[in-house]
């Protein structure tokens, strides 16, 4: 509800001094709260990686900033990101000011917004046609490491950890694997 | 060599590749379409969703396409978890450095004291207590009197000891023995002990300040950073690049001792090591090499712990061996090695000059303190005294930063920190290519700074959980540049751990840590919680409860980011303050009747625990583990006009009364500060 203090002059005549209105607008007022903890989170999350407490980044790290802000984008459009966060002068480390810019743009418009549980499933059927239900360290390998944005091995390692069954011997139940590394997108 | 538990990961090094999208179609799809591959997936996809039957379009598209999917989606949640992983880092630096800043303040508080014409004569008494704690000894007198303290005839070996035994002349098959036996857990016998260290410092004496170092022979030297004593990753090191020899030089840049259990394990192996291989073991001093330090950080309290009754003239020996290391190397006249570091003063023909073994605590050489109570004030002290303690104080606490310029180094309360315009004018100087240095933990064990000109090498892995943070040490070969060796000792796991396992041993511990500060600063937090709740709701806004937190922890951390680990929240987001304390509670013996005084009274005791621990220790002069209850309530309340906490003495009588722990005027401290613990809510006793 807005609040109303007085009348203006509506035709602006020079008289005694005429109190402004101050008209509050609740919704702009908390969109006003939300951009402010928006910024602060993106901040915080920037600052984790700022080594050197000069407001800048790793190149490097932009990706892990990123997509722990809750984007989900290619290695590609990641790239397409980074180009319009670095500066030309200085491409291997991105600063704080051009970082909130661009990451509110892409929050505003809602991009990279990333895949629902069942298409990350029929993905993995996908890649295992016979329809067993699994999918092979071999195969697996063939794929994640040989084609589309390939993983190096750090990642590879880290996806075999999980997605190997033990019991299985040597295979990747999809499902399960799925289930397993599902997250609380609570941030 | 090493027995069936200790395993040895050699980690790659972590290059991170540069993020490029490196498209590799199965068939020559061009790059430009990779949009067009991703929205195609969409499509795709969403088509294979309504018919079951397979689309008849190219299964190469449709393969790429689900890969790339898998591939982002993974990725993600990497991404994720890699945050959580950078942010207990942080949160273990911060703590850290406010451990270590709390500290020097209390010691500079000390000195502030002691300069000033104080007007409460206890006061300076408590503090000339702590600070004259180690031998003012000097000249003649020292020599013997050390002698006394060394000498290993006066402590006799029971038929019992099943040890090892150490005899002159120390010989590699000891060296080995030691080893084995260490690291089966055995203890050294206090009679081999002493043994060693005369020894040592009988060698150590005859050295100049700056070793010289060639690798002319040997082709190479390695240089190995912070143990803290960490057996295990010593053992690691040796594991992998071989025990010392004259064939195989090492250089162990300080920081041996404090922090880790087995500080005199890793030391009388590197002394050992030392005596057999004089000429091709080379020892700089850290920051640590000082028992000041030792008071606050650990070695003390494992030498009190290990060896007993003979530990007051082990430590006191310790400390005179300190003021012998050599504090800096210098490999074949063109790479300086030292602890800490450099600034703008620094200078060898300087450094040359110094008697270095009058600083038997660098932190706190013996001229800033009167030699007896009465003498309060301290004559003013010259300055090329002052320039000469600072060429040192430099060399063992300094770190680097980023921007031009050298300042003293307020976190450290010591040294500076130095820019890279310090480094360009200092290496210019002496015609040094390199400095390497230690200091400071490095989550890959190594960093370089100032264009490389300076390199960091720190060697306790898992410094602060498991799983924090690698170490590596550095090789040093003629005319080629340094070759950096990372790795990180585990006990339990048969494989190199992932990066989930790391997340989640770090995670859970800086958790952890967190939850006791909250625990430990309750009433202060409530009392803010409720100025910001009018209404009484039990709830406040996310932004206020991270202001509120920062600035009673007086700790930057990443709040927002933390937050769904830390406190509840309601449906509308906000903070449900109580739950701050959810986990955790504050718990002392059942018998005490609690009152909300009395409460934030146990608060404040706990939150300055070490501290407490620490001057106890230091008034403790037979190391007994008992001081009269004067000295004790003396100290508490001191602190507490220090730390503005309220420790009134009465207060603090009362309680201790009511522990049953004030014996005959007498109180056991450990037994106090124990009674202090912070417990999961529900283990009561």
């Amino acid at each position: 509800m807005a609040t109303i203090d007085e009348e203006t002059n509506i035709a602006g005549e020079a008289g005694p001094a005429v109190p402004r209105v101050t008209l509050r607008d609740p919704v702009r007022e908390s969109e006003e709260r939300a951009n402010q903890a928006r910024l602060k989170r993106l901040t915080e999350a920037f600052t984790i990686f700022d080594q050197e407490a000069n407001n800048t980044i790793p190149s490097t790290e932009l990706g892990t900033v990123v997509r722990s802000l809750g984007l989900v984008p290619t290695e590609g459009e990641l790239q397409d990101v980074l180009s319009e966060m670095s500066d030309d002068s200085n491409p291997e480390s991105i600063h704080l000011d051009r970082f909130l810019s661009v990451m509110n743009v892409l929050l505003k418009d809602r991009r990279y917004q990333g895949e629902p549980e069942s298409k990350i499933l029929r993905a993995f059927q996908v890649l295992d046609p016979d329809n067993n239900g699994f999918i092979s360290e071999e195969e697996l390998r063939n794929y994640l490491c040989k084609e589309g944005e390939p993983f190096n091995d750090e990642e590879f390692q880290d996806f075999m950890t999980i997605a190997l069954d033990d019991e299985s011997g040597g295979v990747c139940t999809y499902k399960e694997f799925i289930q397993n590394l599902v997250v609380e997108d609570n941030d | 060599m090493l027995p069936e538990k200790w395993k040895c990961f050699c980690c790659p090094p972590i290059v991170k590749p540069p993020r490029r999208g490196v498209i590799v179609p199965m068939d020559s799809t061009r790059p430009e379409h990779e949009q067009q591959i991703q929205t195609q997936a969409h499509q795709l996809l969403a088509q294979a969703q309504t018919s079951p039957v397979k689309p008849k379009r190219k299964k190469s598209d449709l393969t790429l396409a689900a890969v790339v999917i898998i591939q982002t989606w993974f990725r993600r949640r990497r991404a994720l978890y890699e945050m959580r992983r950078k942010t207990a880092w942080t949160i273990y630096q911060n703590i850290e450095y406010a451990g270590e800043q709390d500290q020097l303040k209390l010691y500079n508080f000390f000195l502030e004291l002691m300069q000033a014409v104080t007007k409460n004569p206890h006061d300076a008494q408590v503090v000339a207590k702590v600070l004259r704690r180690n031998s003012s000894l000097t000249g003649l007198v020292e020599e013997i009197e050390t002698e006394n303290l060394a000498t290993a005839e006066v402590i006799s070996v029971e038929s019992s000891y099943r040890g090892p035994h150490i005899h002159t002349p120390i010989h590699k098959g000891h060296f080995e023995a030691l080893i084995i036996a260490f690291q089966r857990g055995e203890m050294l016998h206090a009679h081999y002990v002493f043994l060693i260290l005369h020894e040592l410092r009988n060698i150590l004496k005859r050295l100049p300040n700056i070793n010289i170092v060639s690798t002319h022979q040997s082709k190479c030297v390695t240089v190995v950073g912070d143990l803290h004593g960490s057996l295990a990753d010593l053992m690691v090191i040796f594991h992998k690049n071989g025990l010392p020899s004259n064939e195989n030089p090492y250089i162990f840049n300080g920081d041996i001792v404090d922090r880790g259990f087995q500080s005199i394990e890793v030391f009388l192996l590197i002394s050992v090591a030392f005596i057999v291989y004089p000429n091709n073991v080379y020892l700089n001093r850290g920051n640590h090499e000082d028992h000041v330090l030792n008071l606050r950080y650990g070695f003390m309290k494992e030498i009190i712990y290990k060896y007993k009754s003979n530990a007051t003239r082990l430590l006191r020996l310790m400390e005179n061996i300190y003021s012998w290391l050599p504090i800096a190397s210098l490999i074949d006249d063109h790479i300086f090695v030292t602890h800490g570091g450099i600034s703008d003063i620094t200078d060898i023909k300087k450094i040359n000059q110094i008697k270095r073994h009058k600083y038997v605590s660098v932190l706190s050489p013996s001229f800033i303190i009167p030699p007896n109570e009465d003498q309060f004030q301290i004559s003013s002290i010259p300055n090329d005294i002052l320039l000469e303690w600072r060429q040192i104080l430099d060399l063992l606490w300094s770190d680097p930063k980023q921007s031009d310029g050298c300042e003293p180094n307020t976190y450290r309360g010591g040294g500076c920190y130095w820019g890279p315009d310090v480094t360009q004018q200092v290496l210019q100087k002496h015609n040094w290519s390199l400095l390497i240095r230690s200091h400071e933990c490095k989550e890959e064990g190594f960093g370089y700074s100032h264009d490389k000109k300076v390199l960091t090498i720190f060697s306790a892995s898992n410094y602060y959980a498991a799983g924090s943070n690698r170490g590596a040490y550095v090789k040093v070969m003629t005319n080629q540049p340094v070759v950096i060796v990372q790795f990180m000792s585990t006990r339990t796991s048969q494989r190199t751990l992932t990066l989930w396992e790391r997340v989640s041993y770090v995670e859970d511990q800086a958790i952890k840590n967190l939850a006791e500060k909250f625990t430990a600063n309750k009433s202060r937090l409530m009392h803010e919680f409720q100025l910001f709740d009018v209404q009484n709701t039990g709830r406040i806004s996310v932004n206020d409860w991270c202001d509120v937190v920062t600035r009673v922890l007086d700790l930057q951390l990443p709040w927002r980011t933390l937050k769904s680990r830390l406190v509840d929240t309601d449906t509308n987001g906000n903070v449900v303050y109580e739950s701050t304390f959810r986990s955790r509670e504050l718990q002392f013996t059942s018998s005490v009747s609690t009152n909300t005084r009395r409460e934030s009274l146990c608060q404040a005791i706990y939150r300055n625990k070490d501290l407490l621990e620490t001057v106890f220790r230091a008034i403790d002069k037979d190391n007994s583990g008992v001081i009269s209850m004067q000295e004790f309530t003396e100290v508490c309340s001191f602190l507490g006009k220090h730390n503005g906490s309220t420790l009134d003495e009465k207060q603090i009588m009362d309680l201790a009364a009511s522990i049953d722990l004030n014996k005959n005027g007498v109180i056991d401290f450990n037994e106090f500060l124990e009674a202090f613990r912070i417990v999961d809510i529900g283990d009561r006793l």
